[in-house]
């Protein structure tokens, strides 16, 4: 996995990418993590760059930890995953937009148009 | 000091420099049978043997000569090969942090140079039995018994290692006829060789290991300009025993002008005196063998590669 | 534990390659080690695996590499930028090496040889330089040491085999391992380092994990890290 230059710490990307795979619905509530050591040599990260990721999620109680047998996403974690994203998009990644939408002189309906075409 | 680790660095270094060890044997063979074949067919065909008898005892002294000069190659073969692990910034690196006391390290790095002076000294002596063997076969009148004769096995080998000594001496000398012409020129001479050399026959081996942990300490210094420093001192230290030596001499044979008389025997104290001379070297050469140990244990201690 | 205090080294009398370091590097970190050309970098790791005397008071687990014990030996394995290269195949060096460190795996040697796809037979010296650096940086993963020391590690690899060099060492990574990293190539090796020390030419810029820095420079951004931290002094 390539990481952006410029963008979030290593273990905050990872910290996403886990959430996505929640959101895309690839990991069930009750189902696995994948191990820390696994999850390191597939993504070619340091071990404790990958555990403060999973502390992380821990700490948001995405998932939790089963002594000796791993990491499970809890129940209602998708929804704290959509409430996560839904207050970083609005409070971060929209202000940004607006700049840029702003600067090039669109309107916010021209802006909606466009985005119709995506979703 | 764990034997075991010995034996695992000993094998390291086979591993490792196998391929150029048996090459530089290769090549010294190679060497010493043209250079050895050209001195051993220039006594047999071109010069003028007193007898077919002393013939064979000659060309065991010429090969003596040769083989000092070829022991003098051979060490510095053997010491560019195996001092490369210490001069040599990369492999030095990698040797020093190899897991391995510096005593152990000592250890096999002695052991190497005793199989590298053992194997030329094996090339040496192989191919000196077979330049007898060739020449029984080419000229069958010499003498070759007086030689091959010999029964006592042990002395055999010594004839074939007198090298060892650094001598051209032959240790049974009363029978060789060579030396029957230097007894009518100096009375007992050949009595007080054979007296001299079967006291210090063991000694002799010892200054010959002395002389290679001196070659050994010499090229372990620091760096290539400190090498070159440290041979030039002991070619100094060399050179200082010689002028004194020629002085000694010098004074010795003034003293014999002035007195105004050549005394018959006074040859014969010159010679006693260096072999007194040569007597007190070999007693002190234990100690200077330890010396040299000692100073090799501090430079593997201190080596850095550079 | 490393635990350097005022350590110093010099190759001629004159000039000190490396003046007034001070680190101490709790174990079960990657580090990387970064700094301009010609700052000490090598030479750091040369002193700490005892290939190099250095001034000044350093130590590994209580140990001083000084004195090149054997014991002390067994737990430290310095991959150097220029190995030397013998006459001989991986497998004949691999052999004799691994009955050196009572930490060897051959599991592990097999494992890299064959991912970074190493020609066994060949003889080193016959090897391109890529392909030698594959094989050296191999035995001495499979050493298993508890401390690695290595330079440049993937200088001359190609791009596949970096991100194997990555996998290898993230499967390899541990609470009881200590790998310290010198390099240029920072985008090849940031996401295996979390703990950066940036040294200059009389002491030490910068010695931080990801979280310290983060909190500092408000990115984890190696590269900027660098440049913020070297461009604004010059000199200590």
């Amino acid at each position: 996995m390539k990481f952006q230059d410029n963008a979030q710490p290593i273990f905050m990307q990872i910290f996403d990418l886990i959430c996505d795979k929640v959101l895309k619905g690839e990991i069930e509530p009750g189902g696995q993590i994948t191990s820390v050591r696994e999850l390191a040599v597939e993504l070619e990260v340091n071990p404790n760059t990958v555990q403060r990721a999973i502390e992380r999620l821990l700490m948001q109680e995405i998932i939790y930890s089963q002594r000796g047998k791993g990491n499970f996403l809890t129940e209602g974690a998708r929804e704290a995953i959509i409430e996560l994203r839904t207050r970083r998009l609005l409070e971060e990644k929209l202000p940004l937009l607006a700049e840029e939408i702003k600067l090039l002189g669109f309107t916010p309906e021209h802006v909606a148009e466009e985005l119709k075409k995506h979703i | 000091m764990k034997l075991e680790r010995i034996l695992n660095l000993l094998r390291y270094d086979w591993s490792l420099y196998k391929r150029n060890y048996l090459m530089s044997v290769c090549i010294f063979a190679g060497l010493f049978l043209i250079f050895g074949t050209i001195t051993f067919l220039w006594q047999l065909l071109i010069s003028d043997p007193v007898s077919p008898n002393q013939a064979p005892a000659q060309m065991v002294m010429y090969g003596a000569n040769f083989s000092q000069y070829a022991e003098i190659i051979m060490v510095l073969l053997v010491t560019v090969i195996l001092h490369h692990k210490f001069t040599n910034p990369r492999t030095a690196t990698a040797y020093l942090t190899l897991p391995g006391t510096t005593g152990e390290k000592l250890t096999v790095m002695i052991i190497d140079y005793i199989v590298g002076y053992l194997t030329v000294r094996a090339i040496m002596w192989i191919g000196l039995a077979l330049y007898f063997l060739i020449g029984a076969l080419v000229a069958p009148d010499f003498n070759w018994g007086g030689i091959f004769g010999c029964t006592d096995p042990i002395k055999l080998i010594e004839y074939m290692f007198i090298g060892l000594q650094g001598t051209n001496n032959i240790p049974n000398f009363s029978s060789a006829d060579i030396f029957a012409e230097l007894d009518k020129q100096l009375p007992g001479m050949s009595q007080m060789m054979t007296d001299f050399l079967n006291r210090i026959k063991w000694w002799g081996y010892i200054t010959a290991f002395v002389n290679l942990f001196i070659y050994m300490s010499l090229n372990l210094c620091f760096k290539k300009n400190g090498q070159f420093k440290a041979i030039a001192s002991y070619i100094g230290i060399t050179i200082v025993i010689m002028i004194f030596f020629i002085l000694h001499s010098a004074l010795f044979f003034a003293h014999l002008a002035t007195s105004g008389q050549m005394d018959p025997n006074a040859p014969l104290e010159f010679i006693r005196s260096i072999f007194q001379f040569a007597l007190i070297y070999s007693w002190i050469s234990p100690f200077l063998c330890a010396g040299f140990i000692a100073i090799l244990h501090c430079q593997i201690k201190k080596k850095q590669p550079f | 534990m490393v635990q350097i205090k005022n350590l110093s080294y010099s190759y001629n009398a004159c000039i000190n390659v490396l003046e007034n370091i001070t680190l101490t590097l709790p174990e079960g970190h990657i580090y990387g080690l970064l700094g301009r050309n010609g700052v000490g970098k090598s030479t750091l790791l040369k002193l700490l695996s005892g290939a190099l005397l250095g001034k000044g008071s350093y130590t590994i687990d209580g140990y001083d590499p000084r004195k090149r014990t054997a014991e002390m030996q067994q737990k430290i394995r310095l991959v150097p930028e220029n190995e030397a290269i013998f006459q001989c195949t991986i497998t004949q060096l691999a052999k004799v090496t691994s009955s050196l460190y009572p930490t060897f795996s051959q599991n592990i040697f097999n494992k890299a040889i064959h991912e970074f796809q190493v020609p066994t037979d060949l003889m080193l010296t016959r090897m391109s330089l890529g392909q030698q650096k594959k094989a050296l940086i191999s035995l001495s993963l499979a050493c298993g040491t508890p401390y690695l020391f290595m330079d440049e590690p993937t200088n001359g690899m190609d791009i596949p085999s970096k991100s194997i060099f990555r996998k290898l060492v993230a499967s390899m990574a541990d609470e009881k391992k200590t790998l310290i990293i010198s390099t240029h190539q920072v985008d090849d090796l940031e996401s295996l380092i979390d703990h950066v020390i940036i040294l200059a030419p009389n002491g030490v810029l910068l010695n931080a994990s990801l979280e310290e820095i983060y909190e500092k420079y408000g990115t984890e951004d190696l590269k900027e890290v660098f440049m913020q931290v070297t461009g604004t002094a010059s000199n200590i």
